[in-house]
């Protein structure tokens, strides 16, 4: 890969972060001392985070209100983005990789920055981006591709020198919309929406092991 | 420490070029027998599964002989098998990620060539540093050069063991006498040896000349 620039997706993409949104309302519940019910994941999945509070607390009776049952689930994704959240496979001799072959890298994400400053700290690959930028302090979500122009802007690369690594669909679409050149990374969450990447990225990758980076 | 600079006597960096019908495993086992002290597994093109594989066979020997395994620049198998460290170039996050991946008790070489180099990597958290190259060396050729005023520079600033590296063989290997350094690393001068574990019996013997007393 000659790409000058690289903007990675964080949660799926680098991180092997979807598990712990996947269970999020079964583990609060457990540090409640509940039992969850078996399809409880099912039904929460679509949910904002809003929802997911208003449905706990009428079907299990917590004594909370839906705001401080937001602050709980936060604290304890905070927790394990703090102390839990896993590297997905080959991501630390990529990244070591592009660094070698000079690329500037940068994150894109729809998570809080301060969660991702724990994680990334934690691990020890802060410094290989030159920057986070998440969906918050560019004013968007990824459904429309203000945070990918923003942080081209930022890499100071040109946009046929420039790639994004990305798990999920709705973001892949706003950015080949865009005119970026898109690689689709596997996750377990993204599973049914396999083949619809597929077909609408440059590229897809199980693991980063299958990028080959051309050193300089 | 978690290097006993003892143990980075000779030192030797596995290569694959001249493997024959052998396996690496049996050579390292062969170079250990005849008094190297410390491997550093150095893979450049074999795809992550087969590393994993390599490095868990040469990994029984080592852990068999209590010999320090580190793996070349791969954080990620040093993890997977749990070797005793990692050997990363002179990259600060490489340093870091190593660090933060591996925990406190893993030990982390760093390449060094200049005195600035090796009093950064020491201040970064190195456990020990591999400085050269010392002598013209044919396994890498964009490798610069380390002068003897240099080598004894950095021996004498930098708290943390030092092993030269380069182009060493049982010719020159007493060159380096007087420099300070704790070892020798080597990588041709036993594994391109028709026979690895004379090769390993010489430079033994010799090398305990070369380090300071």
């Amino acid at each position: 890969m000659k790409h000058k620039g690289v903007i990675f997706d964080l949660d799926g993409t680098l991180l092997d972060s979807m598990p712990i949104w996947d269970n999020i309302g079964s583990k609060y519940l457990r540090t409640l001392g509940l039992a969850p019910a078996e399809d409880l994941h099912e039904k929460i999945k679509i949910m904002s985070l809003l929802q997911c509070a208003g449905l706990l607390r009428e079907q299990y009776c917590l004594p909370y209100t839906e705001e401080k049952i937001m602050q709980q689930i936060n604290a304890l994704i905070e927790e394990q983005y703090r102390s839990l959240v896993p590297l997905k496979p080959h991501v630390i001799t990529f990244l070591q990789r592009l660094n070698k072959a000079g690329a500037e890298l940068c994150i894109a994400t729809a998570t809080d920055r301060y969660l991702v400053e724990a994680a990334l700290e934690r691990l020890g690959i802060a410094g290989y981006f030159k920057f986070i930028l998440t969906c918050g302090e560019a004013g968007c979500g990824k459904d429309v591709p203000v945070i990918y122009h923003r942080a081209l802007e930022l890499l100071n690369t040109r946009l046929d020198d420039t790639v994004i690594f990305e798990d999920a669909l709705y973001a892949i679409k706003s950015a080949k919309a865009a005119g970026f050149t898109v690689v689709g990374v596997h996750d377990a969450s993204a599973a049914s929406d396999e083949e619809a990447i597929k077909s609408i990225a440059d590229s897809y990758i199980y693991t980063f092991e299958e990028w080959k980076v051309e050193e300089r | 420490m978690k290097v006993d600079k003892h143990s980075l006597l000779l030192y030797a960096v596995t290569d694959r070029s001249w493997l024959g019908d052998n396996s690496l495993a049996a050579q390292v086992e062969d170079a250990i027998k005849a008094g190297v002290t410390f491997v550093q597994l150095r893979e450049k093109e074999l795809p992550y599964a087969d590393f994993v594989a390599e490095a868990k066979k040469v990994k029984e020997i080592t852990a068999h002989y209590r010999i320090p395994l580190v793996i070349n620049d791969n954080i990620e198998v040093a993890q997977e098998i749990d070797a005793d460290g990692v050997h990363v170039g002179q990259s600060d996050l490489d340093v870091s990620a190593a660090r933060a991946l591996l925990g406190e008790d893993k030990i982390i070489g760093v390449s060094a060539q200049t005195l600035e180099e090796a009093v950064w990597a020491e201040k970064h958290g190195a456990d020990y540093l591999g400085v050269g190259t010392v002598f013209p060396t044919s396994t890498k050729l964009d490798a610069t050069g380390v002068s003897f005023a240099v080598l004894q520079d950095i021996c004498s600033k930098v708290a943390i063991p030092v092993v030269a590296i380069g182009g060493i063989n049982a010719e020159n290997i007493l060159g380096l006498q007087g420099t300070g350094i704790d070892g020798v690393a080597v990588v041709s001068a036993i594994f391109a040896q028709p026979d690895i574990s004379a090769a390993a019996r010489k430079l033994a013997a010799l090398v305990q000349k070369a380090v300071k007393r």
